[in-house]
C-alpha cells in the first residue's frame, strides 16, 4: 500500500441533499466521475446492482458501500464519501436509514485489496464513524477517515 | 467434516466488495475462536456452485441462495464480530465442532 490518503478531500462531500437512494448514490459518485476514477456507466451499474439485488450493500447500520463490478467502468481504485443532509431509506430492515454513502471503485485484479482492508477497518471503527457525523469540513472528514484507515 | 478444513463462503452481489470486507472480519473472528477454516468470497451467481460448509451473506441475498447444500446464515452487520461469532459458534454447535 502506498502512503497516500485513501480518501482525498476532493472525494468527500458533507451534507449532501438526496431525496432517495438513487440520488444519494449519484451524488456520492459524482466526484469520482469528475476525478476520472470511474466512468458514468459505473454509476449506472451501481444503480442496477441495487435494482437487481436490493440494498445488501448497506453492510453496517447507517452506511451504504455502493459498488459495481470493476469492469463496468472503474478506472482506478478509489473511494468517495458523502454524508447526507437527511438520512435516506435504502430498504434495509436492519441498517436503514443511511446517513453515509461510500462509493467504492475497485479493480479487476487484487490491487484494491489494500484499499478494501482499510475500508473494512474504518467501517468497524464506530468511534470514527460517530466523529464523522459532526465533521465540519471535507478536509476534517477525510482526515478522520484516513486516520482510522 | 472431521479431518478436513472447514470451508466458509462469504457472498455479496458482486463478489468483490462487501463480501471481501465480511471475509476479513470472519477471518478475525476465526482467529479469536482458534478455528482453522478457509474463507472464500463469491457473488450470488457462483456461490451455488462453490463447495462450502457454511455460507454467510446479507439477509437480502439469502433468498437467492436457496437450494444450496451448505446452511446459509444471514449477517446483518458485516463488521460486528459479536454477530459473526454467534453465527460461527451456532454452526459449530450444530455440527459437533
Amino acid at each position: 500500500m502506498r502512503n497516500q490518503p485513501v480518501v482525498p478531500p476532493e472525494y468527500v462531500q458533507l451534507d449532501v441533499p438526496a431525496g432517495d437512494w438513487r440520488e444519494a448514490i449519484r451524488r456520492a459518485a459524482a466526484p469520482l466521475v469528475t476525478g476520472g476514477a470511474v466512468t458514468p456507466s459505473y454509476v449506472a451499474a451501481m444503480e442496477r446492482v441495487m435494482e437487481e439485488m436490493g440494498p445488501y450493500f448497506v453492510i453496517v447500520p447507517g452506511v451504504a458501500l455502493a459498488h459495481a463490478r470493476p469492469e463496468e467502468g472503474a478506472l482506478q481504485p478509489a473511494l468517495a464519501l458523502s454524508r447526507l443532509s437527511e438520512p435516506v431509506n435504502f430498504g434495509h430492515e436492519d441498517n436503514d436509514p443511511v446517513w453515509l454513502v461510500m462509493v467504492l471503485a475497485g479493480s479487476s485484479d487484487e490491487s484494491h485489496l489494500g484499499l478494501l482492508q482499510q475500508v473494512a477497518r474504518f467501517l468497524g471503527d464506530t468511534a470514527a464513524l460517530e466523529r464523522l457525523r459532526s465533521a465540519e469540513t471535507p478536509e476534517e472528514a477525510a482526515a478522520l477517515a484516513n486516520r482510522s484507515m | 467434516m472431521a479431518g478436513r478444513r472447514l470451508r466458509i463462503l462469504t457472498v455479496c452481489g458482486v463478489g468483490q466488495g462487501s463480501s471481501l470486507i465480511l471475509r476479513m472480519y470472519v477471518e478475525d473472528v476465526l482467529k479469536e475462536l482458534g478455528l482453522n477454516a478457509e474463507v472464500q468470497v463469491a457473488d450470488v451467481a457462483t456461490a451455488k456452485s462453490t463447495p462450502a460448509d457454511l455460507i454467510l451473506v446479507s439477509p437480502h441475498l439469502a433468498g437467492n441462495l436457496s437450494g444450496t447444500e451448505a446452511p446459509v446464515c444471514p449477517i446483518k452487520n458485516f463488521t460486528s464480530k459479536a454477530e459473526i461469532k454467534e453465527a460461527l459458534q451456532d454452526f459449530m454447535g450444530r455440527n459437533g465442532g
